[in-house]
């Protein structure tokens, strides 16, 4: 079986428990306006070009067979016209120094496991495994499900950042072969959530709380990506620890303060990115943020960035 | 560790090793000379045995303030002693550059000057080792050696060193043992039976140089005891006394406190270091034969931790005092004043269970606190037997970013002295030598290191006839036009056979140095070797039980790998260059052909952990160490090793452009590292391809950089994290690492204004150094290693 991977970071310290293996699938529904990984919205391998590698050769304008390759007016930048690309990609096999490229790659089941296998040492000394992430990784469910089902025949720890979104049937394909899993919450308010995402939470909180009675077993640990100005209100973090509150397999809520690592990937796709003016909170600012959460007695632990503040 | 009361003293200590600048020392070799000219007429292992004996009944015997371990090899601090009968031609040639030479600078006063040229020269001409080994150098050799395709002179021009002498017999058994083994031999001996004398005579020698040890300890005592006497502060008073009474008792005999221990220990380590000057005499495992005498003083109550601490911290500081001193060339290729005096921690007993102690933590804790250049602490984590807390305590101290440990792998280590014919039992005490290497306390004969070959080189020859860019001579084998070669696997032939050349040249060379070398005995290290008393028979001569062939390091190993990986997938496999345009851009070092810089410097690289590159590494690496090891010198075979020291600058000023996008004249890739900039993958993937090196059959050691991922550096979780890579890289059969944790800015700060960073230390490979007393190239090296962040 195919599937389209965005990359593979390997040995990550960040994604769940041990050194991990992250695949991040391509291809979400949603649009968080401060999504640090544009690259993973489209579902198909995508053309990008770094304007910075670039040494206007023109090679690829040659390769590319249906002229949709120019330079621009005064010879500093390659433009490409959308509407004529077929994404066919010899311009980036003809690219010398990958100023042009494709983000995600087709690879099968089989080519993954191979990368994941180079890294069971790593597993095996630090108990880690690997993170399946996204992109959203219900979009590519049946790639997922036997993935993550090869994996558990190999004994390697599984785990998964899940956004919830989608029917609940890929769920199911899914949660029975984790180990455990995240799952992101961003909004608790259905309008706002629809502003800020492009799609309501409905089906995503509906989703998450019928896993949470399905499988009462498979921790899950809640994440909050903390954005300024859009859902670090005393409001909203508390709404947000109340319902984990009703997650029978909650484990744990963590608050993840927004960064701007990801801002060079939206030049690099030609796409706008609103939240460049959007300072990121200090630790201070963080902990204050959620301070309200104090005394409400949740049977879980609450965590900054893997630091543990309550319990 | 601030508010510990000790640290004022190592503080002082420090501070005046920090503000000494580096000074030729001729009293050793004056001193020598005489001992010589006295007893001409001697056999050579009388003269030696004599002229050591004299020099340690004349040399000066200064106490520094604050010190509680004592001795000095010369007469200074930071001094750089002579050896003349290894050689004394190269202070002689450079007698008006020492003091201004980028690598390794001493000042050198123009009395020493004086004494040198009207004491020390007249008698050595015509009878150093340097200069047998320049008049008796292979035709093959020497073309080699002057291409820069080989540095082979390291061992013929300054002593053995790469041993590790068994230290625990002199602490143990005291000169009184060692002399009562002579005297063991002697008894077994009748002159008049044929090969007799010659043991009598050798016997001889040793008895001269144990009774050195026993006056060196003597006449420290006494000064001591004299300084004592005029000392008006009573606390200092009361440490002089001390110290009288120690060096009164040791080493003479057994050491019974810790104190006594120490101080035994380092007066034969500064014996061993004024019988032939040369890096590499290796204390080793301290925490194994030091912890009896620390624990027994500790149970008796007549030693505090803090105590035990301190004397620990002062021979740290102590082992900062010598200075390498070697000429110019040397002095590139291991730049820093290096002096390896390689210390190890961890690892197993001699059952193979773990030998983690207190002492052991203690090593740790006296690099954390005094974090000199020296002693050159590595730690050999056993994965099976070392608890957590020590491998959490080794990962502390990486952190720092002191540079220090090195990192090596217990069970790796095993296998490399077992593939050198150690047996199972025995391979349990080896410990890191020098750099990286191996080694046995007290047991084995062999030149870790002898000579460097330059894979660059073999790279350029097989583009261009066997001829050298840099000197327009055809230094490598003919192999003919590139362009003539219609298949990858007649490339591949070609570099192979350049390989093969100069490894043939390299081991011609090694057969001629150990015949020189039976003429340059040891005795003093072979006091405590296994063998030489029994045979009274000579270290340099094969007198150690294991007797074992020499070792051949690799440098370039990225390089070759890149090289080749890039020929077969631009010419032969997508054939996107032919090989007339390739070697039509190599031959203008890129200049003007942009376009096929960009393809080299694009195809696959090492490091990377693909497949395709991965096992390039392996089949090389077996193929090469097979060709290795079909040589062998009466000592045994050769084997390969991978450590640059810093080689892999000057060897890369001798190598024009390269297939794999390297431009002329920069350096080559370090030790079993990646080419600098390469490794896009993050740490596991330069791991996942370095584990595809034969490790265990480059049985001399391999070495590893890595600049540290800052996520494994600093935060939450990092410690544990890093303790996970590490037992994985041990899992993955990898030698040894040690990270770089400095970062970019302050390294460029410290190029600007040296005096802000005085005593900022370095990992450059294999070892530490003020990287303010770095060469130029060497800092711009180190600068541009990349820094391993995942993307």
């Amino acid at each position: 079986m195919e599937g389209t991977v965005l990359r593979i970071e390997r040995i990550s310290p960040d994604d769940g428990n041990g050194l991990r293996t992250v695949i991040f699938l391509k291809g979400c529904p949603l649009r968080c306006a401060w999504c640090s990984t544009p690259e993973s919205h489209e579902s198909e391998p995508e053309w990008y070009y770094m304007q910075s590698k670039c040494r206007y050769c023109g090679y690829c304008v040659k390769a590319c067979g249906q002229n949709a390759l120019s330079v621009s007016e005064d010879g500093s930048a390659i433009i490409r016209n959308k509407e004529k690309c077929i994404n066919c990609f010899r311009c980036a096999d003809a690219c010398i120094t990958k100023a042009i490229d494709v983000f995600g790659k087709k690879m099968t089941v089989d080519e993954v496991m191979k990368e994941i296998n180079k890294d069971r040492l790593f597993y095996f000394c630090s108990n880690g495994g690997i993170t399946l992430s996204g992109g959203d990784v219900l979009l590519q469910a049946d790639f997922a499900g036997e993935l993550l089902k090869e994996c558990r025949e190999n004994v390697i720890n599984t785990s998964a950042e899940l956004d919830m979104f989608g029917d609940y049937e890929k769920v199911k394909k899914i949660i029975p072969f984790l180990n455990s899993y995240f799952v992101d919450l961003k909004h608790m308010d259905p309008e706002e959530h629809i502003i800020w995402t492009g799609l309501s939470n409905r089906t995503i909180l509906a989703n998450i709380i019928r896993a949470g009675e399905e499988y009462p077993n498979t921790p899950m640990n809640a994440r909050v990506p903390l954005i300024p100005g859009v859902n670090d209100s005393k409001k909203n973090i508390t709404a947000t620890a109340e319902f984990c509150r009703k997650v029978k397999s909650c484990r744990s809520l963590e608050f993840l303060p927004y960064h701007r690592l990801g801002t060079a990937k939206y030049k690099y796709l030609g796409i706008g990115y609103q939240f460049e003016h959007v300072k990121p909170l200090s630790e201070e600012e963080t902990e204050e943020r959620i301070r309200c959460l104090n005394g409400m007695d949740l049977p879980f632990p609450v965590k900054i960035s893997g630091k543990v503040i309550q319990k | 560790m601030a508010d510990k009361a000790y640290m004022k003293r190592v503080s002082r200590l420090k501070k005046r090793v920090l503000d000494t600048t580096p000074e030729v020392d001729m009293e050793d070799a004056v001193i020598l000379t005489k001992g010589y000219i006295e007893s001409d007429g001697e056999t050579p292992a009388v003269q030696k045995g004599y002229a050591f004996w004299k020099q340690c009944t004349e040399k000066s015997v200064t106490i520094w303030p604050d010190e509680l371990i004592v001795g000095c090899s010369g007469s200074k601090q930071r001094g750089g002693i002579c050896s003349p009968d290894n050689s004394w031609l190269w202070v002689y040639n450079e007698l008006d550059t020492i003091d201004k030479r980028p690598s390794d600078p001493f000042i050198f006063k123009d009395e020493d000057k004086k004494i040198f040229n009207d004491v020390v020269v007249p008698y050595w001409k015509g009878r150093s080792m340097q200069e047998k080994w320049l008049k008796q150098i292979p035709e093959e050799t020497k073309i080699l050696k002057e291409c820069g395709v080989l540095y082979i002179d390291r061992k013929n021009v300054r002593g053995p060193g790469e041993l590790t002498a068994d230290y625990e017999r002199v602490v143990k058994e005291g000169v009184e043992g060692i002399e009562a083994r002579i005297a063991e031999v002697e008894k077994t001996l009748d002159v008049t039976v044929p090969g007799d004398f010659e043991k009598m005579d050798y016997l001889r020698a040793l008895r001269y140089c144990a009774d050195g040890l026993r006056q060196l300890g003597k006449r420290y005592s006494a000064e001591a005891k004299r300084m004592a006497e005029e000392e008006q502060d009573p606390q200092r008073k009361a440490e002089l006394l001390k110290i009288s009474e120690v060096c009164g008792r040791v080493p003479e005999k057994p050491a019974r406190t810790f104190w006594e221990a120490i101080q035994s220990m380092y007066i034969y380590q500064i014996a061993i270091f004024m019988e032939h000057q040369s890096a590499s005499y290796n204390p080793g495992a301290l925490d194994q034969y030091l912890y009896p005498y620390y624990k027994a003083d500790i149970e008796a109550g007549r030693l505090t931790e803090d105590e035990a601490q301190e004397l620990l911290d002062c021979l740290w500081v102590k082992f900062s005092n010598q200075c390498i001193f070697q000429d110019q060339d040397t002095a590139k290729f291991s730049a820093g004043y290096p002096m390896f005096q390689n210390v190890c921690c961890g690892g197993v007993d001699q059952n193979g269970k773990d030998a983690v102690n207190d002492l052991s933590y203690k090593m740790l804790q006296a690099t954390m606190e005094v974090q000199m250049y020296q002693p050159s602490l590595s730690v050999k984590y056993n994965l099976i037997q070392n608890p957590d807390k020590f491998l959490k305590k080794v990962v502390e101290l990486m952190q720092m970013g002191t540079g220090f440990p090195a990192f090596h792998s217990d069970i790796a280590g095993q296998m490399m002295v077992m593939n050198k014919g150690v047996p199972l039992k025995d391979s349990y005490k080896w410990n890191p030598c020098g750099c990286v290497e191996n080694t046995i306390p007290g047991k084995t004969r062999n030149y870790t290191s002898y000579a460097d070959y330059n894979l660059g080189l073999a790279v350029e020859f097989a583009m261009n006839d066997g001829k050298s860019r840099k000197y327009g001579r055809y230094a490598g084998a003919r192999t003919g036009d590139p362009r003539n070669f219609k298949t990858f696997d007649q490339y591949m032939d070609a570099v192979k056979t350049q390989i093969r050349h100069e490894l043939h040249g390299l081991a011609a060379g090694d057969q001629v140095t150990v015949h020189l070398q039976e003429e340059q005995l040891c005795p003093v290290a072979s006091l405590t070797f296994d063998g030489c008393i029994e045979k009274a028979l000579d270290y340099s001569c094969g007198g150690p039980v294991y007797s074992i062939g020499d070792g051949v390091d690799a440098i370039g190993v990225a390089d070759l790998i890149n090289s080749i990986q890039a020929v077969k997938e631009l010419v032969y496999d997508k054939k996107v260059l032919t090989m007339d345009e390739l070697a039509k851009a190599i031959d203008a070092d890129f200049r003007g052909y942009d376009d096929i810089l960009a393809l080299c410097q694009n195809a696959k690289k090492y490091g990377n952990d693909d497949e395709e590159v991965n096992d390039l590494a392996t089949d090389m690496f077996n193929y090469i160490e097979d060709y290795i090891e079909t040589f062998s010198n009466r000592f045994g075979k050769l084997s390969g090793g991978i450590l640059p020291v810093s080689g892999n600058t000057p060897f890369g000023m001798e190598v024009g452009a390269l297939p794999s996008g390297r431009r002329a004249w920069m350096p080559l890739a370090d030790g079993v590292s990646p080419n600098v900039g390469t490794d896009t993958n993050g740490m596991s993937a330069v791991i996942g391809s370095v584990s595809h090196i034969p490790h265990g059959r480059n049985d001399q050691g391999t070495l590893l950089n890595l600049k540290l991922d800052p996520a494994f550096a600093r935060g939450e979780g990092a410690v544990e994290s890093l303790m996970a890579f590490l037992k994985s890289l041990c899992a993955m059969g990898i030698y040894h690492v040690q990270f770089n944790v400095v970062d970019e800015e302050e390294l460029k700060d410290a190029q600007i204004h040296p005096e802000d960073h005085k005593d900022l230390l370095i990992r450059v490979a294999g070892y530490t150094a003020f990287f303010v007393e770095l060469s130029r190239e060497t800092q711009n090296d180190i600068i541009s290693r990349t820094t391993q962040v995942a993307i």
